[in-house]
């Protein structure tokens, strides 16, 4: 397995149960991904894209098969050791942003440092540095709710490469339809924050999405139909 | 497109029903248990009333006998004529002619045969000839006849008659039957045959009994109304029925009167206990607002989830507003039978939170129509209310953030006027005003009702103050608490408080209230009895007090010894109070009691008014001088600040008793705020309480100041001056041993040789005043209702944490997962929660600190125990260890629930919680 694979998939499967019903959401996935690379997966609703970024990004475990993450196994780990994967290597960017309401846009952006127990002086640099960098450091101070969606999103997409000092180059950032929920202006402008700001700070990115021009800009886009994988570009 | 939740209609639904359910049920529950409380326990007040005696009503028909006609009107069962007039009797001899004036009577045999209790003959017989006559027992004693002497009888017919008649028994009429007619005539004092009755005042009177079953409580209406058709029917006897003058006979309807009086008793009762749930019920209107505010939040965004898949919305409003309906109505139902059990429970209650559980199945039980109507009434259209005044707020909040219209501005002056502020001011000054007024409160229904209310809009808008106070200081609290819980937790955990839509800080509130109303209750429980207790030394002057009476004067002597050696006596003395008139000025004349004692032995036995024992009081010391400054005298601060008196000065009072004038010469050596003069037989009620039956044409009732216009005098020297045994009240005062039941004792000391010395049966004891108020009904209704109102609490604070608990899991749950996707472990989320449970308890013991006894206090003070004015005002008594019992009581059920709603949202599945749709429009999106 080369150094450069930093998700690598084997032939896995998840499988709900909805009590007696199974529902089979992914059936034996393969799917490698290089560090740095930025990837997008396409497909028609409930062909399991969500099941396999939860997959990756260690919220779910597979039914069968094994996930690796930067070369370690991760599918057998403890609920401990998820928890540093997750705080080391995985970010998320959602629909729904997922801001904490109650934070403002700064502290939002400061909260995965902190969780990471980053030093306060290092702490502002980067955040003050992502922010800038997503074209926010004026609306530092501003809650979510005084905030549009387009500038929620960019907020949530600072948040996901807040990373200690020289881990960026191993995060994987996931992304689930970022921009399902904007405009199709805001959306091409978020998109091109989130692409040129992980390629930026050296990090990986995997992308769900609907709209083609987006898989025009990734290095390969995977298309998936009924939790299979089912072509490439 | 997004996942459509799974399973979300079910289990969301199902708590938000559950919740809202729940609340709704309170509002009738409470109106059912309280008003089937108030009518179970009316029953007593029925039986009482109802114990009228044989006699149902009494008809006044001039000189016509109607009686054969009476008995032939429905509903009538037993009739029978009494003829009476006036006239007079006396004893026939030389040295006494103390003549007793009144209504003589004649009674056919129906009276012996259908009313044998009306006149029972306690010794001889009735008078069969015109040479004879009988006598109501009083009346004997009165004027000194016995069965055989010669009783003087007279009338003023056209001329004086006189007769000597021969007495041949004595007879007694029932209590209640001379309660009946005391308005209307005197006692039958005698009893001939007759042809010795004056013609000229001869009134024929029909006393009759009628139906008894038609009569009941449970329908009052109906019952009233069968009795007014008997008087309505006997009325129209009279021949010339309907002349502008209506009916000449005079129907006296006693058992109507008692029916009457309990009507009104029970309305009065009703009303009192309703307006002192009023702090109970405004809890329950702020859970209800809570539970629709969660339905309409969480309705509208399922309604806005399911009409972007297609529903139609208004097919959704149906649903909701049908759903809302239902609800409504299984709560009503499910209220009212909660609440009659809760008022069984409230009938077993002896005490706050004091149970006889046997009482359950013997207390009467009644539920009428009136019950079923308005728990009907409170559980059908508080919802209601609530939904549209939720609904007319949120509209208005939202129309204004849409345009800056006229009504924007109305709302920003609103805003800016600070109506929370506002309340807070008036609800202050007007509690400070009431409390000054003293007494005005206690005799104004509005007054009282409004200084009822005054601190619950007080805390409303001191809650309303602090909750902004959260809102805007969250980032600075945040910070000042990061030192002790982590930077993360209080970052994170603090702020939520301040989020406005959340029901944190709301249930805070419930609580604090919660806590406030169950200690309010738990201390006017305790203090009232002391209070009555302190009051009760006071008015008695010690805790056993007889009236002596001056005629026994002889066997005084013997009585005293038998006190003294009763094993249960601590110590005894003798008081003598004087009526006598002050005089300092030749113009200006005041009457006071002199209170002659021998200083030192009343020392031991008397109080002061706080209550507190003589001999460890301030006073004290004065009686000390007293008992070395033989002229000396203790006045009342009343007396000193009319007359401008300090110590040292001199004060001639002269005795009124005797016919001429004696003037004593004292010298002030103390001046205490009140002085007992022993010579108050009780302490007052509640409210003037004139037997059983009430009389609506009212009362005037002055107030009546005790422990006033009274002066301490020395008996050994006002004795060289004054006759103490015939010019005075002679009291004799006890003070029993540690522990003791003064009632118990005085009662064995009348036994042994005290009822033949005291003047009727007057005597007084604190213990036996202070268990006739308790037993009082009221005062036993409002612990009960306290009772109940507590269970309420406990309820309603439940129903403000499920709803809390289902409000917020959703958005916690979605911050939780995100949280653990950025790779928080389980420390730091348990930390987090933790950080904004210690900020709600630590401000909701603050709030509780100041509010609780602004609360406490003005249940007291608004609290009466007598409409006899005291100089001590409530005895506060806080019960320690009850108060600790409901404080932990409340912190254990919410430390039950704040555990659960943490392990119920850290049980997270995180990848459903964080991409579902209604994760991020759940109640938090929610502004109002
Ligand atoms: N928590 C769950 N329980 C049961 N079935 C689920 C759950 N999450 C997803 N599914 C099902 O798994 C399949 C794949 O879903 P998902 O990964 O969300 O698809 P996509 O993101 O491509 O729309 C769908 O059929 C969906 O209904
Ligand atoms: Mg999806």
């Amino acid at each position: 397995m080369s150094n450069d694979i930093i998700v690598n998939l084997e032939s896995v499967s998840k499988v709900y149960s909805m009590g007696e019903i199974k529902v089979p959401a992914l059936r034996g996935v393969s799917l490698q991904v290089e560090r740095g690379e930025a990837i997008g997966i396409m497909g028609p609703s409930g062909s399991g894209k969500t099941t396999l970024l939860n997959l990756i990004g260690a919220l779910d475990r597979p039914s069968e098969g094994h996930v690796y993450i930067d070369g370690i196994d991760i599918t057998g780990m403890t609920e401990s050791e998820l928890t540093l994967i997750r705080r080391k290597k995985i970010s998320f960017v959602f629909q729904f942003f997922n801001l904490l309401p109650v934070l403002s846009a700064y502290e939002n952006v400061e909260l995965p440092l902190l969780i990471s127990g980053v030093p306060e002086a290092e702490r502002k640099e980067k955040v003050d540095h992502l922010l800038s960098l997503v074209g926010l450091a004026e609306r530092a101070e501003h809650r979510p709710d005084e905030l549009s969606g387009g500038e929620q999103q960019r907020v949530a997409i600072a948040r996901a490469l807040a990373k200690p000092k020289g881990s960026t180059s191993s995060v994987v950032v996931l992304a689930d339809e970022p921009t399902g929920d904007l405009d199709t202006q805001t959306g091409i402008d978020v998109m091109r924050v989130l692409i040129g700001l992980t390629k930026g700070e050296g990090g990986t990115l995997i992308v769900v999405t609907h709209d083609p021009d987006v898989g025009k800009q990734m290095d390969k886009v995977y298309t998936m139909r009924d939790g299979r994988i089912v072509g490439s570009t | 497109m997004s996942a459509f939740p799974v399973g979300y209609e079910l289990s969301g639904g199902l708590r938000r029903k559950s919740a809202t359910l729940l609340c709704f049920v309170l509002a009738s529950a409470m109106v059912m248990g309280v008003t089937t409380y108030v009518d179970s326990f009316s029953i007593h007040e029925w039986d009482a009333v109802i114990d009228i005696g044989p006699i149902a009503m009494t008809v006044e028909s001039g000189k016509t006998e109607i009686a054969d006609r009476v008995a032939n009107i429905e509903g009538v069962e037993k009739v029978a004529t009494i003829d009476v007039s006036s006239g007079y009797v006396s004893l026939a001899n030389k040295t006494s002619y103390y003549q007793w004036g009144g209504s003589v009577v004649s009674l056919d045999a129906n009276v012996f045969t259908e009313f044998p209790d009306a006149f029972v003959l306690n010794e001889g017989r009735f008078p069969v000839s015109d040479s004879e006559i009988a006598l109501q027992t009083s009346v004997a004693k009165e004027i000194g006849a016995q069965t055989g002497d010669i009783v003087n009888y007279t009338y003023w017919g056209d001329e004086i008659q006189f007769s000597l008649l021969q007495l041949v028994g004595v007879y007694g009429n029932p209590d209640v039957w001379s309660r009946g007619n005391y308005y209307y005539y005197s006692y039958y004092i005698a009893v001939v045959v007759p042809s010795l009755l004056d013609s000229t005042s001869l009134r024929v009177m029909t006393i009759l009994d009628v139906d008894r079953s038609h009569v009941n409580a449970y329908d009052t209406f109906s019952s009233l109304s069968f009795l007014q058709g008997i008087e309505e029917s006997i009325r129209r006897l009279d021949p010339l029925y309907g002349l502008p003058y209506g009916s000449s006979y005079y129907v006296y309807d006693l058992l109507g009167e008692a029916v009457n009086s309990y009507v009104w008793w029970k309305m009065s009762a009703r009303l009192n206990q309703v307006s002192r749930s009023g702090g109970v019920g405004l809890l329950i209107g702020l859970v209800c607002f809570l539970a629709i505010r969660f339905n309409v939040n969480d309705r509208r965004y399922e309604s806005e989830m399911l009409v972007s898949r297609g529903a139609s919305s208004s097919d959704i409003q149906h649903i909701a507003f049908r759903e809302l309906i239902g609800m409504t109505i299984v709560g009503t139902l499910v209220g009212m039978g909660i609440g009659l059990l809760i008022s069984r429970f409230a009938c077993a209650a002896t005490g706050f939170f004091e149970f006889n559980l046997s009482l359950i199945w013997e207390e009467p039980f009644l539920v009428s129509i009136e019950s079923i109507f308005f728990s009907v009434l409170a559980g059908g259209l508080i919802p209601p209310i609530v939904f549209f005044a939720y609904k007319m707020l949120y509209s208005a909040k939202k129309s204004v953030e849409l345009e800056t219209s006229r009504l924007a501005r109305v709302w920003t002056l609103f805003r800016f006027i600070r109506w929370d502020f506002l309340i807070v001011i008036l609800a202050s000054l007007l509690m400070v005003a009431m409390y000054s007024s003293g007494f005005v409160i206690q005799t104004n229904p509005v007054l009282y009702a409004i200084s009822g209310f005054a601190p619950y809009a007080l805390f409303l808008g001191a809650a309303s103050l602090v909750m902004k106070g959260f809102r805007r200081g969250a980032n600075r609290l945040s910070h000042a608490m990061s030192s002790l819980t982590g930077y993360v937790p209080s970052m994170v955990g603090v702020r939520r408080i301040g989020k406005s839509a959340s029901s944190a800080a709301p249930v805070a509130v419930v609580l604090v209230l919660a806590i406030s109303l169950a200690w309010g209750s738990a201390a006017v429980g305790a203090s009232m009895p002391v209070t009555k207790m302190n009051q009760a030394r006071l008015a008695f002057g010690a805790e056993i007090t007889f009236h002596l009476d001056n005629y026994e004067r002889d066997r005084w002597d013997q009585f005293f010894t038998n006190v003294t050696l009763h094993p249960q006596v601590e110590a005894c003395t003798k008081l003598s109070v004087v009526s006598a008139t002050l005089a300092m000025s030749s113009m200006d004349y005041q009457g006071v009691s002199l209170v002659a004692m021998n200083p030192v032995e009343y020392m031991a036995v008397g109080y002061d008014y706080q209550g507190s024992p003589l001999n460890s009081s301030p006073l004290r010391g004065p009686l000390l001088t007293l008992d070395s400054v033989l002229s000396g005298a203790i006045v009342s601060a009343d007396i000193a600040t009319d007359y401008e008196l300090e110590e040292g000065d001199t004060i001639r009072a002269f005795d009124e008793s005797t016919g001429e004038a004696t003037i004593i010469t004292l010298t002030v050596v103390a001046i205490a705020e009140a002085l007992s003069n022993g010579l108050l037989l009780d302490t007052g009620y509640e409210t003037p309480y004139y037997g059983p039956i009430y009389f609506l044409d009212g009362y005037y009732w002055g107030s009546m100041e005790v422990g006033k216009n009274t002066i301490w005098v020395n008996a050994a020297f006002v004795e060289s001056q004054l006759n103490l045994t015939h010019g005075a009240e002679n009291l004799y005062c006890v003070r029993t041993t540690e522990g003791a039941n003064s009632t118990a004792v005085g009662q064995s000391l009348l036994d042994s040789g005290g009822i033949d010395v005291i003047t009727g049966n007057e005597w007084a004891s604190v213990t036996k005043e202070v268990s006739a108020y308790l037993q009082q009904t009221s005062y036993r209704m409002d612990r009960s209702v306290d009772t109940m109102l507590a269970a309420m609490l406990i309820a309603t604070i439940s129903g403000g944490f499920l709803l809390y608990a289902s409000e917020d899991i959703q958005a916690r749950r979605r911050e939780v997962a995100l949280m653990r996707a950025m790779g928080s472990d389980r420390r730091l989320i348990v930390k987090t929660q933790g950080a904004e449970m210690i900020v709600l308890a630590l401000s909701s013991i603050v709030t509780l600190t100041l509010f609780a006894p602004v609360l406490i206090t003005n249940l007291l003070v608004g609290y009466h125990t007598s409409y006899y004015l005291f100089p001590a005002g409530v005895t506060i008594v806080l019960p320690w260890l009850q108060m600790i019992v409901i404080f932990l009581v409340f912190l254990g059920s919410i430390t039950v629930f704040a555990l659960l709603t943490a392990l119920l949202s850290s049980r997270v599945n995180m990848a459903s919680a964080l991409n579902a749709a209604w994760a991020e429009a759940g109640p938090y999106g929610g502004e109002l």
